[in-house]
């Protein structure tokens, strides 16, 4: 746990800025706008008020109080910025040199556990994994302009892949977007893309069908994605721009940082909330859980807690008594 | 589906005029009112006829006789997979034109893939890939499918085992000087950590070299029962050609003479299990990628080269014979009386407009097996060229 003590001592250091408090800055203020300041933003996933950690089950979930066992559970993160309170975005420029990041894309890890063996290679993360998983990633790291005359009052992100590395070659993308690499198992290669979410649990006595007495399952994936990505002419044409996809089904995250002490929080992903309108030992069809797919009977729940248009439904505010993603008061770890 | 029955009538002259200019060939004449600029430019020797238009090649992955080579042996090469167990020839055999033989094989940990494997013949021509998804254009991106895919898991490969799979690449000695030839402008090609992505690029180098032009079709030595056949298969009564146009026998053919692309699959009635139209899950074709109602039951029409070769037929291999492959088509789809999935295809409502009922006489449909025969490449089976090249068992040997 040494690695996480260190990452929370810099993390105490430098989030201080984020507030706009950022007259304690070694910079003048008549050069605070063109210098970087950094910054590392903490994610934390929970189930409820239990912090996520492989090899625990977790009780109480979902429509039918589930008890599950976490087998997957990664994000890729774009787009990340601070709004002011009169409005204006400034970006948070991602550090590429950090671990599991690029400049555009950041790919969170909350898998705590994995195998590792003599030469460093990872096998069997978290279901079985008892040391520490060196792809764990808990936070970004990055840069943003911060002018002390202004005022963060929002810290805003998307939780997706951009559409032109979205569907760009896997093999030499640039890490997290390398598969094999660190985007192995988040890699949606039916859809030609990445899961931008996979959050997979085995949910203690099973999954069952209504539909099908013979059926049964093990894993109740959340995988979020783009679908409906027909590849039209852009492949076979050089020159002719990629089409869109059908669902783009990027989560677009905004927060509000008031209330907090300068430095004193961090992003909170609660999967209990996510998945409070689902029955996580059921399953009517299509793939076993939710897999962004149209007409996936599991998937109107999470879309709506997720705030995601779904067919028909626009899900527009999200559902008000699912607060998937919130800012809370920083932990030790 | 009026719109539907629109759209394949509208595609109509044009399909005809291709098969029309292959069959008289007069492709040289056509050939000079095109700019084929690059048309007939490779750094490959791809041996085709003079009336075969070249091949798309990707820009960033031009074919080469080296890449085709290592290709060659990862094709064949059993350690790309978790436990050792399968490598690409083992659900795509040479003498099976690639296919092989199973309704529906199963993957390294056994788990059963939903889809019969698909023949692998002039894939280099195919303007989508598998059975049924648009957004897929190239091999390249094809290939991650079987060897990273999760859902069915077919190689294996994932984040836990990838690492320990290249390294057992690494310890082959011969692929040190394969890798060094295939990627010359790489100064470690096998150890970088670009070494993947010349994995997935020599493997879709090999199949896109998979080339077969010479049946007796081709040759023109057809049989009068093939003859006959092949009056049938061209006939507006049975309507075959449309789909299967041209010279590589699909209309999901594009090349580098192909100025407009359009993307074809259709539904054939083989499903009906609610009598609305829909296809068992997960096989769902079109409609599993793009999830809109009218691509239910839509799957690429496959060439039909070597298809004596490829039983059983279907996506999911559902059918066991030409014969009744013919049969279904003559039904205008296929009534299924007892489970799995009954239901009346004929009435399916997202069925191609071409798949219209005919009368077809038991010798007619020995006729038209004929000619489709006649389109085997006994070469293309034998060829050593796309042969196992591994002279001992000594991709099967995982011990140090």
């Amino acid at each position: 746990m040494g690695k996480k003590r260190g990452l929370y001592c810099f993390i105490a250091g430098s989030v201080v800025l984020l507030s706009g408090c950022g007259g304690s800055s070694s910079s003048s203020t008549e050069t605070a706008t063109d210098e970087l300041t950094e910054l590392t933003i903490p994610f934390k996933a929970m189930v409820g008020s239990d912090p996520v950690t492989c090899g625990q089950t977790f009780t109480g979930l979902g429509t039918n109080s589930a008890s599950v066992e976490f087998e997957d559970f990664r994000m890729f993160v774009s787009n990340v910025r601070l709004v002011t309170d009169q409005g204006e975005e400034i970006p948070f420029n991602l550090d590429p040199d950090a671990l599991g990041q690029n400049a555009q894309v950041a790919l969170l890890d909350f898998r705590d556990k994995a195998d590792v063996d003599e030469a460093g290679a990872v096998s069997d993360v978290c279901i079985s994994g008892t040391q520490d998983n060196p792809g764990f990633k808990n936070y970004l790291k990055g840069t943003a302009k911060l002018d002390p005359a202004k005022t963060i009052s929002h810290f805003e992100f998307t939780i997706g892949v951009p559409f032109e590395l979205n569907h760009a070659s896997q093999t030499d993308a640039e890490e997290p977007l390398r598969n094999p690499g660190f985007a192995s198992g988040m890699t949606w290669n039916w859809q030609n893309g990445y899961k931008f979410m996979a959050i997979d649990v085995l949910p203690v006595g099973g999954i069952t069908r209504p539909s099908d007495a013979e059926w049964t399952g093990s894993a109740w994936n959340l995988h979020l994605g783009s679908t409906g990505c027909e590849v039209g002419a852009s492949e076979l044409d050089a020159g002719v721009p990629p089409e869109p996809c059908a669902a783009d089904n990027r989560v677009d995250v905004s927060l509000p940082l008031a209330g907090y002490e300068p430095g004193a929080y961090e992003i909170v992903i609660d999967y209990a909330a996510l998945v409070s309108g689902s029955n996580l030992n059921q399953d009517d069809g299509g793939a076993v859980g939710c897999m962004s797919f149209a007409g996936d009977p599991e998937c109107p729940a999470i879309f709506r807690n997720l705030a995601l248009p779904f067919g028909e439904e626009q899900n527009t505010g999200g559902n008000p008594n699912a607060v998937v993603f919130s800012i809370a008061e920083l932990q030790a770890p | 589906m009026r719109k539907h029955y629109l759209g394949a009538g509208f595609r109509r002259p044009a399909l005809i005029a291709a098969y029309l200019i292959m069959l008289t060939g007069c492709l040289e004449q056509s050939q000079t009112t095109v700019d084929d600029q690059g048309a007939r430019v490779s750094g490959f020797d791809w041996g085709l006829p003079e009336h075969i238009p070249l091949p798309r090649e990707p820009e960033d992955n031009p074919m080469t006789e080296e890449k085709f080579q290592l290709g060659r042996h990862l094709f064949y090469d059993s350690r790309l997979s978790s436990n050792g167990t399968i490598s690409c020839s083992s659900c795509h055999q040479q003498e099976n034109a690639f296919s092989d033989g199973q309704a529906q094989p199963a993957g390294a940990t056994g788990e059963r893939h939903s889809r019969n494997s698909q023949a692998l013949v002039n894939v280099a021509w195919n303007n989508t890939l598998t059975w049924a998804n648009p957004s897929l254009g190239t091999i390249e991106k094809q290939i991650m499918i079987p060897l990273f895919g999760d859902d069915p898991i077919e190689h294996g490969l994932n984040e836990g085992n990838h690492e320990q799979v290249l390294r057992s690449l690494q310890a082959e000695p011969v692929y040190a000087s394969l890798f060094a030839e295939a990627f010359p402008g790489q100064s470690d090609p096998l150890f970088s950590d670009q070494a993947w992505d010349n994995v997935v690029k020599a493997l879709a180098s090999f199949v896109r070299g998979l080339i077969s032009f010479d049946s007796d079709f081709d040759r023109g030595g057809l049989s009068a029962e093939a003859l006959r056949g092949e009056r049938l298969f061209n006939s507006e009564r049975l309507e075959c050609f449309h789909c299967h146009a041209g010279y590589n026998f699909t209309d999901a053919t594009t090349d580098r003479l192909t100025s407009f692309n359009t993307l074809l699959f259709h539904n054939t009635g083989l499903y009906n299990i609610d009598g609305l139209g829909a296809y068992p899950e997960p096989n769902t074709g079109r409609h599993e990628v793009t999830g809109k109602a009218s691509h239910m039951g839509q799957f690429r029409a496959p060439s039909l080269r070597n298809v004596a070769l490829t039983a059983p037929y279907n996506h999911d291999g559902s059918v066991d014979t030409l014969e009744n492959v013919i049969r279904n088509y003559a039904a205008g789809g296929r009534l299924r009386v007892s489970p799995p999935y009954p239901g009346d295809g004929r009435m399916n409502p997202y069925k191609d407009g071409f798949i219209v009922s005919f009368s077809i006489t038991e010798s007619e449909i020995q006729d038209l097996v004929a000619f489709l025969e006649s389109l085997t490449d006994q070469a293309f089976i034998s060829n050593p060229r796309f042969s196992n090249p591994w002279t001992d068992n000594s991709n099967k040997d995982l011990s140090p």
